[in-house]
């Protein structure tokens, strides 16, 4: 119990003093969850309106599939990007393994399939008459996209931020394609799960509260959007 | 010159039945309205005219245009037309960012949005609400930003599916009093489905009545309203008639 305490301690000293690596690794660890979120929100902002808005066959399936992708174990993704992008795979020539790009990509593939997946269920769950008015009020499909978007604002952006949730919380495809490299590819998730092995309890518990402070972040930002949106509503 | 022009349109919703065979022609400027029991397809009717969805089978003719067999030129005739909803949904933005929607789609400069948006709102009376959040409007005031949003676009064709159904007598009088004026002054083809016979009989230059997907009748109001005693016709318009008058008296 003391160790804990004492690693508790340590941690906030850590955090307080703004310590050198635990502030490298978790900036790292933002830029590429963001960067990774980012490049999934521009793709399934478009993609899921699109999917919406378009009937053909196999749409169901489709949305199945993409749903059964919710749960799709990280090490798996990181293993199919490890197979592509390792020197004797199809895009090895890239020299992307082991860099913070590569598991910006890897990210990526993670998070786009849940955040898809909630994206045409948040479309899916507006009133249809949004949609009709628009199109019926002169909107082409890409006006009325983007109002459906709006309109269901909340529920896009609670896609988004579950996106960022998976992506920065996962620790299997970090270490397939990032490597762990110290200053250059190691996140928080990584280092806590070295750290800890290592026996460095301080450390790790440090990383863990920032990580925790960023979930907090994240949810205090939704309650406020829900608390607007619902204030907007009254 | 023929505005709406529908030749043998059938819809179906799975093997039943929707609209059987429906052929009408509405002249520009003409106020044309559908009147029939609940249930008879005036909505799926005036839904297919607006494009938002498609017949089974059957011609449309709107402003010259094939519009079936032209779907690349649909988003341009939706463009010339405006169509409000039964219950119509405001966006979730103030009043006037509501009305002016359909402007920014057609990219009008932004001090003609807001001059036009604020001038049909007075039209309507709800120019004292162009700042309020349009999600906490009541059901008439919601479709009286409806009507404005749609007539904001100023439409060679506007397709209303019974505008005045939620609005108290006043209200559903100034909807009214501004409809005939638009119609009057622009020339507007109105289309206006209603289960308000006296309103109809106000509004119409020709009258419409559907009857379980059938058009069954389609003449000046004076042809329609004096039906032969035994005729399906008769016994919806007198029944209707009728219920009206004990509203009335009620």
């Amino acid at each position: 119990m003391s160790e804990l305490w004492q690693g508790i301690l340590r941690a906030l000293e850590l955090l307080v003093t703004f310590d050198p690596e635990v502030m490298a690794v978790t900036f790292r660890s933002l830029g590429i969850s963001v960067t990774a979120c980012t490049i999934s929100a521009l793709v399934c902002l478009p993609l899921g309106s699109l999917i919406h808005f378009t009937s053909f066959k196999g749409k169901h399936l489709l949305v199945s599939i993409i749903q059964t992708f919710y749960s799709l174990p990280t090490v798996l993704v990181g293993l199919l990007v490890f197979i592509l992008f390792s020197r004797a795979g199809p895009f090895g020539d890239l020299g992307l393994m082991f860099t913070p790009t590569l598991m910006v990509i890897g990210q990526a593939l993670l998070v786009i399939p849940l955040m898809l997946g909630l994206i045409i269920s948040a479309l899916a769950s507006l009133d249809k008459t949004v949609a009709d008015t628009a199109f019926s009020l002169g909107a082409s499909r890409f006006q009325a996209g983007i109002l459906a978007l709006k309109e269901a604002r909340y529920a896009v952006v609670t896609a988004v931020i579950m996106g960022f949730g998976r992506a920065i919380s996962e620790v299997g495809l970090a270490m397939m394609v990032g490597g762990n490299i110290r200053g250059f590819t190691r996140i928080l998730t990584t280092a806590i799960s070295l750290e800890t092995s290592k026996g460095d309890i301080e450390l790790s518990l440090a990383l863990g509260f920032i990580l925790l402070i960023i979930s907090l972040v994240i949810n205090v930002v939704l309650g406020r959007l829900q608390q607007v949106r619902s204030s907007a509503a009254h | 010159m023929l505005h709406i022009e529908a030749r043998n349109l059938v819809r179906r919703a799975g093997q039943v039945p929707l609209l059987q065979d429906i052929s009408l022609q509405v002249e520009s400027g003409d106020s044309f309205l559908l009147i029939g029991p609940t249930g008879a397809g005036k909505t799926t009717l005036l839904r297919i005219l607006g494009l938002l969805d498609k017949p089974v089978t059957g011609d449309l003719h709107i402003l010259g245009v094939d519009v079936i067999r032209s779907p690349d030129r649909q988003l341009e005739i939706r463009r010339r037309m405006a169509f409000v909803q039964q219950k119509p949904v405001a966006f979730s933005c103030s009043v006037l960012e509501n009305v002016a929607y359909p402007l920014r789609w057609r990219k009008v400069p932004k001090q003609e949005i807001k001059t036009r948006a604020l001038d049909i709102l007075e039209q309507v009376g709800m120019q004292d609400f162009a700042g309020r959040s349009a999600r906490t409007l009541s059901g008439g005031e919601t479709q009286r930003v409806a009507i404005a949003r749609a007539l904001v676009t100023r439409p060679e064709i506007l397709l209303l599916d019974e505008p005045t159904a939620n609005l108290d007598p006043n209200s559903a009088g100034k909807i009214e009093d501004v409809l005939a004026r638009v119609a009057r002054e622009r020339q507007t083809t109105l289309v206006m489905t209603t289960h308000d016979l006296a309103q109809a009989r106000r509004l119409a230059g020709t009258v419409g009545v559907l009857m379980a997907g059938k058009l069954v009748e389609c003449g000046p109001p004076e042809q329609v309203f004096n039906p032969q005693a035994d005729s399906p016709i008769a016994r919806f318009i007198g029944f209707k008639l009728a219920e009206q008058d004990f509203n009335r008296m009620v």
